[in-house]
């Protein structure tokens, strides 16, 4: 089955290895720093960006478990139990994002190596819609 | 910004947060009706207005405050998030510093439940940047307890003190949201239902209805009033976001400590006081976690020993620096758009003694720290004029 990334822009899979997700952001040369999501300019110095692809590999700063439904119309399904995990990460490549841990509470620990892969929450005609969500990949 | 003339507070009003269902244009007219009675002036006297909500519909405002009175006065509609309130503060004292105005009128106001983010969020379609929608602020402010948790050793039992000092505070304002009837114990908190580990419901602030207002005059209007206002704005800061690392550009909620402890020294240094000097504070705690981590960037104590604040009963009533005296956003309520004001009701009432059976001991300053989505924050710190 065809899979879609949410939001092309903003993720998506590596052309060559269709298993790794990687993020869309942008690099300021002048002064070396990674953004994500992708930036018009550079807030730090005012100037130009260029596009960049960060590989969804990184490092876990903080998690939680919400005891709440998905927010919205459609929600991954989780063994019929409401609630799921949310990290900060910070990316090999220096962005820290919010994302959806896979797991339950109490399977993550702050500064755990963890790495992307596409969670499929939607099923369509043309293919399955997923967003990425990290797991612990050990140390 | 700084306020080099005075600017003084002559009135503030607040509806009670939740509370009894009441259509939201009540409250709005309630709050308009009570802040210019505290203030013993007449809607007439008002000529600048400063409406703030984060999710009412446009317009929303300024069409309830049309029974304040039709008298041309110029209205701007603010919206800051969880700021919006202090926003409106600020822009009263800016215009009557700058001489725009001599009163100006700043008032909040919100019904999460008729125009909230239930609704929003279900009407989440498919080209909706999901990755947002999940962090939301429970999982956001969550993460830094985590976070606070595996750098400090703090506990969910600290969390959990500060939350019960707060809904305890509450108990005693009866404008807030929360009013237990029986004193809440550490262990009240910690049994009610988890909602983001490590914050249960009870470390978490409810979004009822409401509305609040403050008037701010000039020194030269003050003069001519029958009662003279006895609180002044000592310093108005209103801040954004520097490039720190770590910083994150999707949803942000919480915002970088960098800003948060700029807003607080910049405020420090235009009131010429430090935070010794400070009689209570007013925090955004959201989330109890928040109210620990703005100790330190707040400079109350230094890095690293807000547990033993809290473990010394130090924010507490009759400690050395009270925080949340009404409740806090855990207690009092935190519906949006007016909660900012509500900080500033409560530092008033405080600094002109008027705060009923919370009343701290004659203070001499009051600082008020409202953040808005980790972007903007606003420092106001008021003083017994």
């Amino acid at each position: 089955m065809n899979r879609i990334s949410a939001d092309p822009s903003s993720y998506g899979v590596d052309g060559a290895r269709p298993d790794v997700v990687v993020f869309h952001g942008s690099h300021s040369p002048s002064v070396g720093i990674n953004f994500w999501p992708a930036r018009l300019q550079c807030p730090v110095t005012r100037t130009p960006v260029v596009d960049a692809v960060f590989e969804g590999v990184g490092v876990l700063w903080s998690w939680t478990f919400v005891h709440l439904p998905w927010p919205g119309a459609v929600s991954p399904a989780r063994d019929g139990a409401a609630g799921y995990g949310v990290g900060y990460v910070d990316l090999d490549a220096g962005p820290r994002m919010a994302a959806v841990l896979v797991g339950d509470q109490g399977d993550w620990a702050c500064g755990a190596r963890v790495r992307a892969e596409p969670l499929v929450f939607r099923r369509e005609a043309d293919g399955d819609v997923w967003i990425p969500a990290f797991r612990e990949v050990g140390s | 910004m700084t306020v080099d003339s005075d600017v003084l507070v002559a009135g503030v009003a607040m509806t009670r947060f939740g509370g009894p269902q009441r259509p939201l244009h009540h409250r709005i007219f309630d709050a308009g009706r009570s802040v210019l009675a505290d203030a013993g002036l007449d809607y007439s006297d008002v000529d600048s207005v400063f409406l703030g909500a984060v999710l009412a519909p446009p317009m929303f405002g300024i069409n309830a405050v049309k029974d304040l009175g039709l008298t041309g006065v110029p209205i701007i509609n603010v919206q800051n998030a969880s700021a919006t309130g202090a926003a409106c503060f600020y822009l009263a004292a800016q215009a009557v510093r700058s001489g725009r105005a001599q009163v100006a009128m700043a008032l909040g106001f919100e019904d999460p439940a008729a125009h909230g983010w239930g609704a929003s969020f279900n009407e989440l379609r498919n080209d909706v940047p999901i990755m947002d929608a999940i962090a939301v602020p429970a999982a956001v402010f969550s993460m830094w307890a985590v976070r606070r948790m595996h750098e400090r050793g703090t506990s969910i039992e600290t969390l959990a003190a500060i939350a019960a000092k707060n809904l305890n505070n509450a108990r005693l304002n009866p404008f807030a949201e929360r009013q237990r009837p029986n004193p809440v114990t550490v262990d009240d908190v910690l049994s009610a239902r988890m909602l983001a580990f490590p914050h249960t419901t009870q470390m978490a602030a409810p979004q009822g209805a409401g509305a609040a207002a403050a008037i701010v005059v000039s020194a030269e209007f003050a003069r001519t009033m029958a009662t003279r206002p006895r609180v002044k704005i000592s310093a108005s800061q209103s801040h954004t976001e520097r490039y720190t690392e770590g910083q994150v550009l999707a949803f942000p909620i919480i915002g970088p400590p960098e800003m948060v402890k700029r807003a607080a020294d910049a405020a420090y240094e235009e009131a010429g006081i430090g935070p010794q000097d400070l009689g209570l504070a007013s925090f955004h705690d959201a989330f109890a976690i928040e109210e620990l981590l703005y100790y330190e960037e707040v400079g109350l104590c230094a890095p690293g020993d807000a547990d033993r604040l809290v473990h010394d009963g130090v924010t507490q009533l009759g400690g050395r620096i009270p925080v949340s005296t009404d409740g806090g956003f855990i207690g009092r309520g935190h519906p949006g758009g007016p909660t900012g004001l509500a900080q500033i009701w409560e530092l008033t009432n405080q600094l002109r003694g008027t705060a009923g059976s919370r009343q701290l001991d004659s203070p001499r300053h009051g600082l008020a720290h409202t953040p808005g989505a980790g972007s903007v924050c606003y420092t106001h710190i008021l003083s017994a004029h």
